[in-house]
């Protein structure tokens, strides 16, 4: 057997090599510098790391669309063939991740100066492992290269929501979610080592290649496994029943670090849901529309009752995942590839604008969450429109794109996900989740309102953002309204996506 | 770790076909696999939580290597059960630190005690 890499191979796995490289680098300078110059070493390095990153990622898009200048040879070299899948899909599942984690690095800057002991290069080594882990995710061809992947990213994650030891909330929420995911990581496991004892392998099959009927279904202990590899993914991305972790880790975690997990997990697990779609035994695929319509009950009817904005997000997240599993019926119900296709590139379109709108929102309230963490409730809010018109703006964008209201990005999103699965032939799904949206306003509006028709309480001091956490927040914003108003900005660069 | 050493033992000795039918190993999985469920959701010492899922990790790399020895020793598979081992190490380490911290600020491990985060 051959086991060079060839060129194609480092170009497949070049944003990897640049965040792998980083995060070691990063934890090796950290041994040899000062406290004091840390903070000005090591927050701009992680910076240009993941700009790399993302810079390698971009360019991997653009050499892999069609019509472009291509490399000699795209087609992967024999060691990486089987387990790599070096597509449009990852590309863009790159530029997302490390999207996401350059935004909580910004968001993060200012907060971490504030901590007592900062410690810079655990934080950023941890915080560049997790686009390793989800990216590996993503680009698996085989079920072991993603649970490696899985875990990659969740240990980090781990790390990073009790990372505030000294706190009893921060490492409640950390042991919770290291429980609770290290169960989960576990199901998934026995899930893919029955399918293994079924199937001998654990190639994942190409889903474009093949409709439903094209492939012989799952039987026995396949089936079996992937029922319960099935499980084991709802529980990470948080959809209903599987969502109890969510508000007590959303809550307890430092506002960074969830901003991290709401977008950057749920947008891992859905790309393995989609990649992985074929594993799952046809019994158990009516339960897709159950569960989506579940999700949006559970999670519109906990975030009605919700004080604390956090634990507010945490439901609606639960919510976004059941509109996103209404897209996903049309991929594992669906009958021919055009539908399936169409609900990939919604559902893609949903995790971008869902990303970018939930950056949005836990990076306003990092900002205003001071050291005993009192203002995350609407109480914090209140007037806020007066006291800091920027944050207050960004926070509602970032609101009426969750709800979906016509000139922001979320709205498309909602649009794309229901029209997908209409044309499957998901009515109940669909009908259900344009009810549920319309639930939904009620408490997304409830911010509005509390941020501009509320006075502002006695004492309000707003701490300083930094200029980073302000760009992020700025660029945010504004990509809200752009992509609301030019939709096909983000839809034409999907266009290329196929499995 | 002992039942799976013992499922490949006849295997390294190249016995050709090995005493102890699949089916069985597999069950034997299956049977640790649900006893750690139960002691997940049963039990309420963190430490023996954390135990429980450790067992499950195994179970499925019983499954992995019952499987690898029935097709003639698959190597695909018993890798994937080392892999799995290191997974597992990363788990444990990290897991014990987190429930050292959780144990230097209430000084309990009982499960019923994380009640902080509640709304």
């Amino acid at each position: 057997m051959d086991f060079r890499l060839t060129t194609t191979d480092l170009h497949a796995l070049l944003p990897l090599v640049i965040l792998s490289a980083g995060a070691c680098l990063v934890l090796l300078i950290d041994l040899f510098l000062r406290e004091e110059a840390r903070s000005r070493v090591l927050p701009p390095l992680t910076s240009l790391i993941l700009l790399g990153a993302l810079g390698a990622g971009i360019e991997q898009y653009i050499s892999l669309s069609p019509g472009s200048f291509r490399f000699p040879s795209e087609r992967l070299g024999p060691l990486l063939t089987p387990i790599w899948r070096h597509q449009v899909f990852t590309a863009v599942g790159a530029i997302l991740l490390c999207g996401i984690a350059l935004a909580v690095h910004w968001i993060s800057t200012s907060w971490l100066r504030e901590e007592d002991r900062p410690a810079y290069g655990e934080y950023q080594c941890l915080l560049l492992l997790f686009p390793i882990g989800t990216i590996l995710l993503i680009g698996a061809r085989n079920l072991m290269l993603a649970f490696v992947g899985l875990e990659i990213f969740s240990v980090a994650l781990y790390v990073l929501t009790a990372m505030r030891r000294t706190r009893s909330r921060a490492v409640e929420a950390g042991l919770k979610y290291f429980l609770l995911g290290a169960f989960a990581a576990a199901i998934f496991l026995y899930g893919s080592a029955l399918i293994y004892a079924g199937k001998g392998t654990l190639d994942l099959p190409d889903l474009g290649a093949i409709s439903r009927e094209g492939l012989p279904a799952p039987v026995g202990l396949a089936a079996l496994g992937g029922g319960i590899l099935f499980l084991a993914l709802f529980f990470k991305a948080s959809v209903a029943p599987f969502h109890m972790w969510t508000p007590d880790v959303y809550q307890g975690a430092p506002t960074p670090i969830t901003a991290l997990m709401s977008t950057g997990t749920k947008t891992a697990a859905f790309f393995l849901l989609i990649t992985a779609a074929r594993l799952f035994p046809h019994e158990i695929l009516p339960l897709i529309p159950i569960l989506a319509i579940v999700s949006i009950l559970v999670g519109n009817a906990g975030a009605l009752r919700q004080t604390d904005l956090k634990r507010l997000l945490a439901y609606s997240g639960v919510a976004h995942a059941g509109y996103l599993l209404v897209a996903y019926c049309a991929i594992a119900l669906g009958q021919g590839h055009q539908d399936a296709h169409t609900a990939i590139r919604a559902i893609l379109y949903y995790l971008a604008v869902y990303g970018i709108t939930n950056l949005a929102a836990f990076g306003v309230l990092a900002w205003l969450e001071r050291r005993e963490e009192s203002v995350l409730t609407f109480e914090g809010i209140r007037g806020l429109g007066r006291r800091n018109p920027f944050c207050a703006a960004v926070l509602a964008l970032a609101a009426l794109s969750l709800a979906g209201i016509p000139p922001t990005a979320g709205f498309w999103a909602k649009y794309q996900v229901f029209a997908a699965a209409l044309s499957a032939g998901q009515t109940t799904a669909a009908v259900v989740g344009i009810l549920g949206s319309v639930v939904g306003l009620y408490y997304y509006l409830r911010i509005l309102v509390a941020l501009y028709f509320e006075p502002a309480p006695e004492e309000a001091r707003i701490p300083a953002a930094g200029f980073a956490g302000a760009l992020t927040l700025g660029l945010s914003g504004a990509a809200i309204l752009l992509f609301g108003i030019f939709p096909s900005l983000l839809v034409d660069p999907l266009i290329h996506i196929r499995l | 770790m002992i039942a799976s050493i013992l499922a490949v033992l006849p295997a390294a000795e190249g016995i050709p076909n090995p005493s102890i039918p699949t089916s069985w190993v597999l069950l034997l999985a299956a049977l640790l696999f649900i006893l750690g469920i139960y002691g997940f959701l049963v039990r309420r010492d963190l430490i023996v939580v954390f135990m429980s899922i450790e067992l499950m990790l195994n179970a499925a790399n019983l499954t992995f290597l019952a499987a690898a020895r029935e097709r003639m020793l698959d190597p695909e598979g018993q890798v994937y059960a080392i892999f799995v081992i290191t997974v597992a190490a990363v788990e444990a380490a990290v897991g014990l630190a987190l429930l050292i911290a959780w144990f230097r600020l209430r000084a309990t491990l009982d499960v019923e005690t994380a009640v902080e985060l509640e709304g």
